[in-house]
Protein backbone atom coordinates (compact mmCIF):
# COMPACT_ATOMS: atom_id res chain seq x y z
CA UNK A 1 0.00 0.00 0.00
CA UNK A 2 1.52 3.35 -0.88
CA UNK A 3 1.11 5.49 1.99
CA UNK A 4 1.11 2.79 4.62
CA UNK A 5 4.30 2.43 5.39
CA UNK A 6 3.66 -1.16 6.81
CA UNK A 7 6.90 -2.65 7.05
CA UNK A 8 8.31 0.36 9.01
CA UNK A 9 5.48 0.45 10.84
CA UNK A 10 6.07 -3.53 11.78
CA UNK A 11 10.01 -2.94 11.89
CA UNK A 12 10.34 -5.69 9.45
CA UNK A 13 11.84 -5.94 5.84
CA UNK A 14 10.43 -8.57 3.59
CA UNK A 15 11.13 -7.03 0.40
CA UNK A 16 12.75 -4.51 1.00
CA UNK A 17 16.53 -5.68 0.14
CA UNK A 18 15.36 -6.74 -2.67
CA UNK A 19 13.82 -4.06 -4.49
CA UNK A 20 17.03 -2.07 -4.93
CA UNK A 21 21.28 -3.27 -4.82
CA UNK A 22 21.48 -0.74 -2.65
CA UNK A 23 19.70 -1.87 0.53
CA UNK A 24 21.28 -4.24 2.83
CA UNK A 25 23.41 -7.16 1.16
CA UNK A 26 24.49 -10.46 2.59
CA UNK A 27 28.02 -10.05 4.10
CA UNK A 28 27.88 -6.16 3.46
CA UNK A 29 29.03 -6.74 -0.15
CA UNK A 30 28.02 -3.91 -1.97
CA UNK A 31 26.93 -3.67 -5.53
CA UNK A 32 29.01 -2.41 -8.29
CA UNK A 33 26.71 0.42 -8.93
CA UNK A 34 26.02 1.22 -5.58
CA UNK A 35 26.60 4.89 -5.59
CA UNK A 36 25.45 5.76 -8.59
CA UNK A 37 21.92 3.91 -7.64
CA UNK A 38 22.11 5.15 -4.04
CA UNK A 39 22.57 8.92 -5.60
CA UNK A 40 19.78 8.39 -8.42
CA UNK A 41 17.33 7.01 -5.51
CA UNK A 42 18.27 9.54 -3.24
CA UNK A 43 17.74 12.44 -6.00
CA UNK A 44 14.39 11.15 -7.19
CA UNK A 45 12.44 9.98 -4.03
CA UNK A 46 9.55 11.20 -3.53
CA UNK A 47 9.07 13.73 -6.73
CA UNK A 48 6.90 11.82 -8.95
CA UNK A 49 8.16 9.91 -12.31
CA UNK A 50 8.06 12.87 -14.60
CA UNK A 51 10.07 14.94 -12.26
CA UNK A 52 12.35 12.70 -11.69
CA UNK A 53 12.80 11.79 -15.23
CA UNK A 54 13.16 15.72 -15.57
CA UNK A 55 15.68 16.83 -13.09
CA UNK A 56 17.70 13.36 -12.37
CA UNK A 57 18.70 13.16 -15.96
CA UNK A 58 22.56 12.97 -14.80
CA UNK A 59 22.35 10.59 -12.14
CA UNK A 60 20.26 8.04 -14.47
CA UNK A 61 22.13 8.31 -17.08
CA UNK A 62 25.78 7.58 -15.05
CA UNK A 63 23.80 4.84 -13.34
CA UNK A 64 22.69 3.46 -16.30
CA UNK A 65 26.22 3.64 -17.77
CA UNK A 66 27.68 2.27 -14.84
CA UNK A 67 25.31 -0.91 -15.32
CA UNK A 68 25.56 -1.39 -18.98
CA UNK A 69 28.50 0.50 -19.93
CA UNK A 70 26.98 1.42 -23.33
CA UNK A 71 29.19 4.61 -23.70
CA UNK A 72 32.96 2.79 -22.62
CA UNK A 73 32.36 -0.30 -24.59
CA UNK A 74 31.29 1.98 -27.69
CA UNK A 75 34.65 3.82 -27.09
CA UNK A 76 36.66 0.87 -26.55
CA UNK A 77 35.96 -0.51 -29.58
CA UNK A 78 36.49 2.32 -31.90
CA UNK A 79 39.77 2.61 -30.67
CA UNK A 80 40.44 -0.75 -31.69
CA UNK A 81 39.22 -0.46 -35.03
CA UNK A 82 40.91 2.51 -35.09
CA UNK A 83 44.05 0.73 -33.89
CA UNK A 84 43.67 -1.99 -36.43
CA UNK A 85 43.20 -0.05 -39.43
CA UNK A 86 46.34 1.63 -38.69
CA UNK A 87 48.04 -1.52 -37.89
CA UNK A 88 46.67 -2.70 -41.36
CA UNK A 89 48.05 0.71 -43.13
CA UNK A 90 51.48 -0.06 -41.34
CA UNK A 91 51.78 3.69 -39.58
CA UNK A 92 51.56 1.70 -35.65
CA UNK A 93 52.78 -0.98 -34.42
CA UNK A 94 51.52 -2.17 -30.95
CA UNK A 95 53.87 -2.22 -28.48
CA UNK A 96 55.42 -5.45 -26.63
CA UNK A 97 52.32 -5.22 -24.02
CA UNK A 98 49.82 -5.43 -25.83
CA UNK A 99 51.33 -8.08 -28.64
CA UNK A 100 51.74 -10.70 -25.95
CA UNK A 101 55.59 -10.16 -25.54
CA UNK A 102 55.83 -8.91 -21.98
CA UNK A 103 55.44 -11.12 -19.02
CA UNK A 104 52.55 -9.95 -16.75
CA UNK A 105 53.54 -7.97 -13.34
CA UNK A 106 51.20 -7.23 -11.10
CA UNK B 1 21.75 -122.36 -6.38
CA UNK B 2 21.85 -122.83 -2.47
CA UNK B 3 24.80 -121.28 -0.30
CA UNK B 4 27.36 -121.32 -2.54
CA UNK B 5 29.99 -119.29 -1.35
CA UNK B 6 30.20 -116.39 -3.60
CA UNK B 7 31.63 -113.12 -3.41
CA UNK B 8 28.99 -110.36 -3.09
CA UNK B 9 28.83 -107.24 -1.57
CA UNK B 10 27.27 -106.97 2.19
CA UNK B 11 26.77 -104.83 4.85
CA UNK B 12 29.43 -104.91 7.63
CA UNK B 13 28.53 -107.13 10.71
CA UNK B 14 26.53 -105.37 12.97
CA UNK B 15 24.99 -102.96 10.05
CA UNK B 16 25.70 -99.60 9.01
CA UNK B 17 25.70 -96.95 12.04
CA UNK B 18 22.97 -94.75 12.60
CA UNK B 19 22.09 -92.33 9.74
CA UNK B 20 21.43 -88.77 10.56
CA UNK B 21 18.13 -87.50 9.41
CA UNK B 22 16.89 -85.00 11.38
CA UNK B 23 18.07 -81.15 10.77
CA UNK B 24 21.08 -79.64 12.26
CA UNK B 25 20.37 -75.84 12.34
CA UNK B 26 22.80 -75.07 15.43
CA UNK B 27 22.28 -71.58 16.62
CA UNK B 28 25.63 -69.81 16.57
CA UNK B 29 27.37 -66.05 15.95
CA UNK B 30 25.73 -62.96 17.45
CA UNK B 31 22.31 -63.00 18.54
CA UNK B 32 20.41 -60.22 16.34
CA UNK B 33 20.54 -57.60 19.23
CA UNK B 34 24.64 -57.96 19.33
CA UNK B 35 24.68 -58.02 15.86
CA UNK B 36 22.93 -54.28 16.00
CA UNK B 37 24.49 -53.47 18.94
CA UNK B 38 27.49 -53.74 16.51
CA UNK B 39 26.44 -52.27 13.42
CA UNK B 40 25.05 -49.11 15.76
CA UNK B 41 28.80 -48.73 17.72
CA UNK B 42 30.49 -49.21 14.63
CA UNK B 43 28.70 -46.35 13.35
CA UNK B 44 28.47 -44.07 16.04
CA UNK B 45 32.37 -44.84 16.11
CA UNK B 46 32.77 -43.23 12.30
CA UNK B 47 30.55 -40.48 13.14
CA UNK B 48 32.71 -39.07 16.13
CA UNK B 49 35.91 -39.84 14.33
CA UNK B 50 34.26 -37.69 10.84
CA UNK B 51 32.75 -35.27 13.26
CA UNK B 52 36.61 -34.51 14.89
CA UNK B 53 37.99 -34.32 11.48
CA UNK B 54 35.80 -32.19 10.47
CA UNK B 55 36.03 -30.08 13.15
CA UNK B 56 39.73 -30.00 12.30
CA UNK B 57 39.91 -29.36 9.05
CA UNK B 58 37.61 -26.33 9.78
CA UNK B 59 40.23 -25.15 11.97
CA UNK B 60 42.53 -25.31 8.72
CA UNK B 61 40.41 -23.93 7.29
CA UNK B 62 40.24 -21.19 9.49
CA UNK B 63 43.70 -20.70 9.63
CA UNK B 64 44.27 -20.04 5.60
CA UNK B 65 41.49 -17.23 5.25
CA UNK B 66 43.16 -15.76 8.33
CA UNK B 67 46.81 -15.96 6.58
CA UNK B 68 44.72 -14.86 3.45
CA UNK B 69 42.98 -11.50 5.33
CA UNK B 70 46.25 -10.95 6.89
CA UNK B 71 47.65 -10.63 3.05
CA UNK B 72 44.92 -8.66 1.77
CA UNK B 73 46.83 -5.30 1.89
CA UNK B 74 49.41 -6.54 -0.26
CA UNK B 75 46.99 -8.27 -3.18
CA UNK B 76 45.00 -5.07 -2.60
CA UNK B 77 48.00 -2.98 -3.09
CA UNK B 78 49.25 -4.90 -5.95
CA UNK B 79 45.85 -5.41 -7.65
CA UNK B 80 45.16 -1.39 -7.54
CA UNK B 81 48.94 -1.17 -9.10
CA UNK B 82 48.00 -3.12 -11.94
CA UNK B 83 44.88 -1.56 -12.46
CA UNK B 84 46.74 1.87 -12.78
CA UNK B 85 49.26 1.07 -14.92
CA UNK B 86 47.06 -0.86 -17.24
CA UNK B 87 44.85 2.23 -17.57
CA UNK B 88 48.37 4.70 -18.02
CA UNK B 89 49.42 2.51 -20.64
CA UNK B 90 46.08 2.07 -22.51
CA UNK B 91 45.74 6.32 -21.78
CA UNK B 92 49.04 6.89 -23.71
CA UNK B 93 48.52 4.20 -26.35
CA UNK B 94 44.65 6.30 -27.14
CA UNK B 95 46.45 9.15 -27.31
CA UNK B 96 48.55 8.10 -29.91
CA UNK B 97 46.14 5.92 -31.92
CA UNK B 98 43.51 8.60 -32.57
CA UNK B 99 45.77 11.76 -32.99
CA UNK B 100 43.84 11.96 -36.49
CA UNK B 101 40.26 11.02 -35.60
CA UNK B 102 38.73 14.74 -35.52
CA UNK B 103 36.77 15.58 -32.35
CA UNK B 104 38.20 12.93 -29.82
CA UNK B 105 39.38 13.89 -26.32
CA UNK B 106 42.01 11.61 -24.79
CA UNK B 107 40.94 10.05 -21.58
CA UNK B 108 37.38 11.66 -21.90
CA UNK B 109 35.46 10.57 -18.82
CA UNK B 110 31.85 8.78 -19.92
CA UNK B 111 30.29 9.34 -16.49
CA UNK B 112 28.84 13.10 -15.18
CA UNK B 113 30.45 12.55 -12.26
CA UNK B 114 34.20 13.08 -10.97
CA UNK B 115 34.22 10.44 -8.59
CA UNK B 116 36.32 7.40 -8.92
CA UNK B 117 35.01 4.39 -10.77
CA UNK B 118 36.29 1.18 -11.03
CA UNK B 119 37.28 0.61 -14.35
CA UNK B 120 35.77 -2.64 -16.00
CA UNK B 121 37.77 -6.03 -17.13
CA UNK B 122 36.59 -5.13 -20.37
CA UNK B 123 38.63 -1.59 -20.29
CA UNK B 124 41.78 -2.65 -18.83
CA UNK B 125 42.43 -4.91 -21.42
CA UNK B 126 40.97 -3.19 -24.04
CA UNK B 127 44.24 -3.22 -26.06
CA UNK B 128 45.41 -6.34 -25.50
CA UNK B 129 45.19 -9.89 -26.50
CA UNK B 130 42.02 -11.43 -26.33
CA UNK B 131 42.85 -14.56 -24.99
CA UNK B 132 44.74 -12.04 -21.92
CA UNK B 133 41.07 -11.07 -21.96
CA UNK B 134 39.20 -14.35 -21.31
CA UNK B 135 42.11 -16.14 -19.04
CA UNK B 136 41.59 -13.09 -16.68
CA UNK B 137 37.60 -13.25 -16.81
CA UNK B 138 36.77 -16.85 -16.66
CA UNK B 139 40.26 -18.07 -15.06
CA UNK B 140 40.43 -20.36 -18.13
CA UNK B 141 41.57 -20.74 -21.66
CA UNK B 142 40.42 -23.60 -23.01
CA UNK B 143 37.26 -22.87 -25.35
CA UNK B 144 38.01 -19.97 -27.51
Amino acid sequence: MPFVDLQGRLGINIDKWILAHSSEQPYKRAARCHAFEKEWIECSHGIGKIRAKNECKLEFEDFYECMHREKTNKRQYEIRTQRDKLVKEGSYTPPPQHSGKDEMRP
Amino acid sequence: MASAKVKQDMPPPGGYGPVQYKRNLPTRGPSGYAMFGIGIGVMVFGYWRIVKWNRERRRLLIEDLEARIALLPLLQAESDRRTLRLMRENLEEEAVIMKDVPGWKVGENMFHTERWVAPTLDELYNLRLREELIQKKFDFLKYM
